[in-house]
């Protein structure tokens, strides 16, 4: 101790004054060149103290370290000292085992702190080490020693404290090396002079046997010691009650006074915190429930200022759902999470003097991603920090609202979709009362029975309806309520120009779980397709006789099968019994070999092939051997550009074909006894009439009239042989046809 | 140019009725005959020069007949020195229709031919010109 020198009060002042950053760069440099776990810097009697750590070591370290520091005389100003394991508790606690340090001092040789690597892993520093390790000092003491401080001004303020000491409620007192009471203020002397009777006065041992315990006396001799050392130091310390005083807890404050460089004086301050300390007990046992309900309940919870709107504290699930951290939150008021135009009504809705009603409100907000939610909001006045506040507690009901916005827009959407259709659609419950109808339905009721049904109505039982209808429908709806789908096709010839005579309905159950609640039903007016089945029905049937008639039968030929298909009129035109079943080679093997063979096998072929259909006449050869004229049809039917179906019809033209030829032998009769009677026949009649238009104006000398009229004589006979001719060939052909 | 009268006919009969009336009409003086067809193409065909033919051709003829005759003509470069009057027993409007598709045919003639029938084929436009001198 005998070389230290503490650094003045104003040293102190100036430490205190430097800026939080002044020294991040020797701490970032010197926690990059050596390796170490904490590099701190420590002051002597000054409250700021800079550490770097790369673990959990508190702050107060560092005081620590400064008494420790002082204790173990580390103030060489130029050497740097280590200890390797240090003993104390404090060290062992915080896991140091080595501390390598160089004092701080100013030009006139006061220590004012220490630059320290704890727990460095190379304990000897190397000489390029040390001088880095030096440097660092001096740019430390240069950067205490540069800070500007208006001196003046703090003097003043001091002053100002010097009043304000006496109007406090802490006892102050000031003392010198023997413990002896320099000065005190008023509530101090006012407390001795209550416990004693006698006002204390300058020159007093200030520690009063018999009025505190003796281990407050220990204690207080201990920190004096300490604080006689040139720290500044905090204690809480608790007092048991005496017949003096209550058990109570006093902060006690060490302020040491350096005047000529040396610490003279103590200036104590102590501090009643008995309440103090419990209400923090008391806050810390109601912080614990608060933090179970508030803090980690899983419902999205705040607690807002009432008259600033800002948020004062948020819980985590509110944090995680809307994605604003805590401190975002902090700086943001309600309207910030609202959309604008809901702000201003929130303006409106929200009076600061409504402070303990319970309220609901539907409410939206924005989250951190921009996403509109809408939330229910709960919320009931309290105290918070002493402000009003408002608990909240938001239930996001988004997703239930567009559930709810779906299964309206269904329900709009099905309506819509019913009524936009000519059908009907209509349900009823397990008693045949109306259920839901489509206007279509509805309609049509009026319209036949004059009666509007309302949901509940009995569709079944009203005035109009008539015995027959009702027993009807009682039987369907029967039916359906016992759970059976079906189709009923119902004919209503009596209301065709209303609707049309023929209705298909589908009746189908409801179910619930298993049991039925009701049937659906869903009309459509068939009438026009009814007719033109019918129409089919009829065409079909005509067809039918007329192939019958007609003597045509059907084929069809599966392409991928390979079967083949006749049909009875078919069978019978091969003359093959009834049960034949044909295959693809025996069909073109019962056209007769040759032509028509060729012919038939070459036009399949095509078709098969390039779609063209064929019609051709051809022979046949039937299972009976007898030969027969047929008309044979062939189509293809595609999929897809591809042929799977080849069919058509075989028509019976034997008869036809013998008729034809018959006919076509007589037209040949016919134009053969034209061309006789055109050439053959009119030859010697024109030669006849030529002669005689010759004889009229005789004057040749070419010719005779014997010889002319020997002529005319000639061809008459010519004529005569010519009919005759005919007449025989007549004859015959008529014969031929008779045969 | 000298329009020579060709008489293409099998019957004899016919032939002479023809010449008499052709000469009484004041087609020819000198009408050359021939009994079918072939006859009468060989002669145009060896005696061709810048001599123009009228041809009153009959229908059947054994060898060559009427519409043969045409067909070969049709052939030859001579062809529009040709000019046919078809003379047929056939009242047959098949063969009427048949004859008219041919450039070289200017009439169509049932049996009997007339002396009327002869002077009317002189005001043909066709071979009117031959009988303007």
């Amino acid at each position: 101790m005998n070389n230290f020198t503490p650094p003045n009060e104003f040293i102190a002042i100036q430490i205190e004054a430097l800026k939080e950053n002044d020294f991040d760069f020797v701490l970032d440099v010197a926690s990059n060149i050596f390796d170490t776990s904490v590099i701190c810097v420590s002051f002597l009697g000054a409250k700021k103290q800079w550490h770097r750590s790369q673990s959990n070591h508190p702050f107060s370290l560092t005081f620590q370290l400064s008494c420790y520091l002082l204790q173990h005389q580390f103030e060489q100003t130029d050497d740097i000292f280590t200890v390797n394991n240090p003993k104390e508790d404090f060290f062992l606690t915080n896991g140091i085992s080595s501390i390598t340090s160089k004092a701080l001092c100013l030009s006139n040789g006061a220590i004012f702190g220490h630059i320290s690597l704890l727990n460095i892993k190379y304990v000897e520093l190397t000489i390029k080490e040390q001088n880095i390790f030096r440097a660092f000092a001096q740019k430390t003491i240069s950067l205490v020693e540069q800070s500007q401080l208006n001196l003046e001004e703090l003097i003043f303020e001091r002053n100002q404290l010097k009043v304000l000491l006496s109007s406090t409620n802490d006892y102050i007192w000031c003392i010198d090396k023997n413990l002896n009471l320099i000065s005190a203020n008023k509530t101090y002397i006012e407390a001795i002079k209550k416990h004693t009777g006698e006002t204390p006065k300058k020159g007093d041992y200030f520690l009063l046997k018999g009025i505190h315990s003796g281990e407050l006396i220990e204690n207080f001799k201990g920190h004096c010691e300490r604080a006689f050392k040139g720290i500044f130091f905090t204690v809480n310390t608790h007092i048991s009650g005496t017949k003096w005083y209550n058990e109570q807890w006093l902060e006690l404050s060490f302020h040491p006074i350096i005047e000529k460089g040396q610490v003279e004086k103590l200036v104590i301050n102590a501090r009643n915190i008995t309440k103090r300390r419990k209400d923090k007990e008391k806050l810390k046992k109601s912080k614990t429930q608060y933090e179970a309900l508030f803090l980690s309940n899983p419902q999205p919870m705040w607690i807002y200022d009432i008259e600033t709107l800002a948020f004062l504290e948020i819980n985590e699930a509110a944090i995680r759902h809307y994605g604003y951290s805590r401190e975002e939150f902090l700086k943001m008021t309600l309207l910030d999470i609202r959309p604008k135009e809901d702000a201003y009504k929130f303006l409106d809705l929200s009076n600061p003097n409504e402070e303990l009603e319970d309220t609901q409100y539907e409410w939206r907000h924005i989250k951190k991603d921009g996403k509109t939610i809408s939330v229910l909001i709960t919320t009931h006045g309290i105290k918070y920090q002493g402000r009003k506040a408002r608990h909240v507690l938001i239930n996001d009901i988004t997703e239930q609202k567009l559930h709810l916005l779906l299964l309206e827009a269904e329900k709009t959407n099905t309506a819509a979709l019913i009524n936009s259709t000519d059908d009907l659609v209509w349900s009823i419950d397990r008693d045949q009362r109306l259920a839901t109808a489509n206007d279509a339905y509805l309609h049509l009721i009026k319209q036949i029975y004059g009666v509007t049904l309302k949901p509940g109505d009995f569709v079944n039982d009203f005035d109009g309806i008539i015995d027959q209808t009702r027993k009807e429908w009682d039987a369907l709806h029967q039916r359906v309520l016992q759970g059976d789908s079906f189709t009923y096709e119902s004919y209503t010839p009596e209301i065709s120009s209303i609707w049309g005579s023929w209705t298909e309905i589908i009746f189908n159950p409801i179910r619930e779980g298993n049991e039925i609640r009701g049937a659906a039903m869903f009309g459509r007016n068939i009438t026009k397709r009814k007719i033109i089945e019918l129409e089919l029905e009829t065409n079909q049937r005509i067809l039918l006789e007329t192939s019958e008639i007609g003597r045509i039968g059907g084929w069809q030929f599966d392409i991928a099968t390979k079967k083949v298909t006749w049909g009875s009129i078919t069978k019978e035109i091969h003359e093959v019994p009834i049960d034949y079943e044909p295959t693809f080679e025996s069909s073109m093997y019962s056209y007769k070999e040759g032509e028509s063979r060729n012919a038939i096998m070459s036009a399949v072929n095509k078709a098969i092939h390039s779609g063209m259909p064929y019609d051709l006449e051809v022979q046949i050869v039937t299972a009976k051997g007898r030969e027969r004229w047929v008309r044979a049809k062939g189509r293809v039917e595609l999929a897809q550009g591809k042929p799977i179906r080849l069919y058509g019809m075989v028509q019976d033209i034997n008869d036809q074909k013998k008729h034809l030829g018959a006919i076509e032998a007589q037209n040949k009769q016919l134009r053969e006894i034209a061309w006789m009677q055109s050439h053959v026949v009119r030859a010697p009649v024109a030669r006849i009439m030529g002669i005689i238009n010759l004889l009229n104006d005789f004057d040749s000398v070419e010719i005779s009239k014997e010889e002319l009229l020997q002529n005319i004589l000639d061809s008459a006979y010519e004529i005569d042989g010519i009919i005759r001719k005919i007449n025989n060939t007549i004859q015959i052909d008529h014969n031929h046809i008779l045969i | 140019m000298k329009l020579n009268l060709l008489i293409v006919d099998d019957d004899k009969m016919v032939q002479t009725l023809h010449s008499i009336i052709a000469k009484k009409s004041g087609l020819t003086d000198s009408p050359i005959n021939f009994a079918d067809g072939q006859q009468a193409f060989d002669f145009i065909v060896n005696n061709h020069g810048d001599d123009a033919y009228l041809i009153l051709l009959d229908i059947n003829m054994p060898i060559m007949n009427g519409w043969e005759l045409l067909e070969a003509l049709q052939k030859q470069a001579l062809k529009n020195q040709i000019y046919v009057v078809m003379v047929s027993s056939s009242i047959d409007q098949h063969d009427l229709d048949k004859a008219s598709t041919y450039e070289q045919v200017i009439s169509y003639v049932s049996k009997p031919l007339t002396k009327d029938i002869l002077e009317g084929l002189k005001a043909q436009p066709q071979v009117k010109h031959f009988f303007e001198n």
